[in-house]
């Protein structure tokens, strides 16, 4: 048995892909930036919709599966305008429809799990400034909708 | 370093101390007032991907005197002056925000016509290292 757990608190990365055409090139033909100041990603949930119903008077219910919920994925990072990356992302939000790219999540475990996926972002929230509060970073909230299939490796 | 940049400010900044502004202690014999620095408190630097965020840094500063009131109120106000809501370059260390949290505190001790006056005033850093 081998200890292979890791931190769900630093190391994770999150990468953007460059390419904006329609159709999208595969992940393997795209180029990735790394999302700087990344400071929460969560990876996107998986759900499945269930049903459940009765044959006559069955005691116990029976159940079939759907399709796949919606698959949001939220995360924040400290802005700084003088990356392109950010700049790029501030962007998408404003072509009207979404811009999809191709996305990429690494782990930060030994293997470095990836998630691969393409989405656009369909959020992104700037903390307020408050003149109350001590001086910190300024964050920005955003959430990537994923369209289609994610592949894990 | 925000010790050494902050010292280097105050001698600067606060001509009532002549210069004699010490970090932790004041050397035996020295003359009066004095400001002595002490950094209280701090949080460990946080790096996002290897880049270094805000830090933080609650600092004392104590205006030390003898016998008269006047010339150790008249330090710490030129200290806070100097540095409540100070936003810039301070020497090598950019500070975000620096903010006094009160009216000086008077920890004087009179014991007959013994006087040694002390009045201590808390500061918040956020600043860059």
């Amino acid at each position: 048995m081998s200890d292979q757990y890791y931190s769900a608190a630093a190391g994770a990365k999150l990468y953007m892909g460059q390419t904006t055409t329609t159709p999208l090139p595969a992940d393997a033909s795209d180029t990735f930036l790394e999302v700087p100041l990344l400071g929460t990603i969560g990876p996107p949930p998986h759900e499945i919709g269930s049903a459940f119903f009765k044959i006559l008077n069955d005691t116990n219910k029976r159940s079939v599966g759907g399709g796949k919920a919606d698959q949001l994925l939220e995360g924040d990072l400290v802005i700084d305008w003088s990356e392109a990356v950010h700049t790029a992302m501030y962007a998408d939000l404003q072509v009207s429809g979404g811009q999809k790219r191709n996305w990429r999540i690494v782990y930060p475990n030994a293997g470095g799990r990836t998630l691969k996926f393409k989405a656009f972002l369909s959020k992104w929230t700037e903390e307020p400034f408050d003149a109350s509060q001590d001086a910190k970073e300024h964050r920005a909230a955003f959430s990537l909708t994923v369209d289609g299939a994610i592949a894990a490796s | 370093m925000l010790e050494g940049d902050l010292i280097a400010r105050l001698i600067d900044e606060v001509p009532s101390v002549a210069g004699r502004v010490h970090l932790t202690e004041a050397p035996q014999g020295t003359d009066l007032p004095v400001l002595v620095v002490v950094r209280v408190a701090g949080t460990t630097p946080r790096t996002l991907g290897g880049r270094a965020l805000f830090s933080r840094a609650s600092v004392q500063i104590h205006a030390v005197g003898s016998d008269v009131y006047g010339p150790v109120i008249a330090a710490a106000n030129e200290a806070r002056a100097a540095l409540d809501g100070f936003k810039g370059t301070m020497g090598s260390t950019y500070v975000e925000s620096c903010r006094c949290d009160g009216e000086p505190a008077d920890n004087s001790y009179i014991d007959a016509d013994k006087r040694f006056r002390q009045l201590t005033q808390d500061f918040r850093f956020v600043y860059r290292p």
